[in-house]
């Protein structure tokens, strides 16, 4: 009896802290000036000829430091993050549901209906991160179309309902192109009704 | 950085205008302080409980018009948020006294509301409906209320801690079982400021057209000052 009651609250103290440990997204975005950025990021960005109203934003997530430049080319909503050093990061493109290959719209849909009761996709960006094997990689490679030299995820933002719990959650999901999750962390929301009562 | 910029200016422009234009009219003004306490609780994600209080003092010292302390309101709310963002709640407001108003005497309101936000052009407005019972010993009046905002950081995309933010909204009000039929309209402009994630301070300045449906149009501009904390 004593046994079952031990392993009990193992099992629970397990659930407890495996909920705990869950990994939360505390990024932090502020504009700079363009002359704040990294050299070699903006050589990279030079390269634009039509990109149009570029950001330059400071991000800290956790203890990393990144400058990332948001603007439109080509009519897509891009960000390109680049590292202190100005070595390129990633480029995350803004898409639809439409802009997924075929099927794996579905395969999202399994996935978090068994993760959760109910779910919306609030956001959701193509990522192009460089290819291990490959060095040197900039952003002139997206843009001359040389993607095989990219590794190609999904970054999603939902909205949930927690299983069996009636809770609403938010969520950021990294998800590989087989629909495999590289990352997920809770995102913690900051007062969003800026109409005080 | 310039595109955000240049989409607040717009705002802002659009914002002064209107203001500058219902002032134009203005013959005599009223000026009054609104300060504000206001707190909230999160029973669970869904459910949220607020209360809060506030007085609104006359600016007009010296003048036969003034009236110190005009009004005194606390109030609480309920609210259950949808799973789409949407909120409901029913709320409970006390207001005022015969000290303060002995014209109105005291005020017992019952407040429903639906708030929820769209989408225009990637800026994120919010929506505002309000029914209200307002309850005197001698007189029952019921209002519709309506108020669109906008507010936007003053740096980055998203408001993190330590950041500023602005925030622009118009209210339109109706009584519609009062003599009247008045209708007021109530456009404001303020500055906050999110010291960490669940405390808030807020400024605002405030113009209130009273009866604007009527011939005897009144004018009143609010500094409303506001301090919020969850708990």
């Amino acid at each position: 009896m004593s046994t079952k009651i031990i392993v009990l609250l193992l099992t629970f103290l397990m659930v407890t802290l495996q909920a705990q440990s869950q990994e939360i997204k505390n990024e932090k975005e502020k504009y700079v000036d363009r002359n704040v950025f990294p050299d070699e990021a903006l050589k990279q960005l030079d390269a634009l000829s039509d990109a149009k109203r570029i950001s330059y934003i400071r991000q800290v997530d956790g203890d990393n430091v990144s400058f990332e430049a948001k603007f439109k080319f080509n009519n897509k909503k891009l960000s390109v993050e680049f590292a202190p050093g100005g070595r390129l990061q990633d480029i995350e493109v803004l898409i639809k549901k439409r802009g997924l290959p075929d099927g794996l719209y579905a395969k999202f849909d399994q996935l978090f209906l068994r993760l959760f009761d109910k779910y919306k996709i609030t956001r959701m960006q193509r990522q192009y991160k460089p290819g291990r094997g490959y060095s040197g990689v900039s952003l002139n490679d997206y843009l001359e179309n040389s993607l095989n030299k990219f590794e190609i995820n999904y970054e999603l933002e939902l909205r949930v309902v927690e299983k069996n719990s009636n809770e609403i959650g938010h969520y950021e999901f990294l998800i590989d192109e087989n629909a495999e999750i590289q990352r997920k962390r809770r995102i913690k929301k900051v007062i969003d009704d800026n109409e005080v009562y | 950085m310039r595109y955000i910029k240049m989409r607040s200016t717009v705002f802002l422009f659009i914002f002064l205008l209107f203001g500058i234009n219902e002032l134009r009219a203005d013959n005599d003004p009223d000026f009054y302080w609104e300060p504000k306490l206001s707190t909230s609780y999160k029973l669970s994600t869904r459910y949220t409980l607020q209360a809060g209080a506030n007085i609104r003092q006359d600016l007009q010292w010296g003048t036969a018009d003034y009236s110190g302390i005009r009004k005194a309101e606390a109030q609480v709310f309920a609210t259950r948020a949808t799973f789409t963002g949407n909120k409901l709640s029913l709320g409970y407001v006390y207001s005022g006294s015969n000290q303060f108003r002995p014209s109105r005497k005291v005020e017992n309101r019952l407040t429903f509301q639906y708030k929820f936000k769209t989408s225009f052009i990637s800026n994120k407005f919010s929506h505002r409906a309000r029914f209200e019972n307002r309850l005197y010993t001698e007189d029952y009046f019921t209002r519709l209320r309506y108020r669109l905002s906008y507010s936007a950081p003053i740096n980055g995309e998203r408001l993190d801690e330590g950041e500023f933010y602005w925030i622009v909204s118009d209210e339109i009000l109706w009584n519609f079982n009062n003599k009247n039929y008045d209708v007021e309209n109530r456009l404001s402009l303020g500055l906050g400021w999110l010291p960490s994630k669940k405390q808030k301070v807020q400024f605002a300045l405030q113009y209130r057209g009273s009866d604007i449906n009527t011939s005897e149009v009144g004018h009143a501009v609010f500094l409303s000052t506001a301090y919020y904390f969850g708990i």
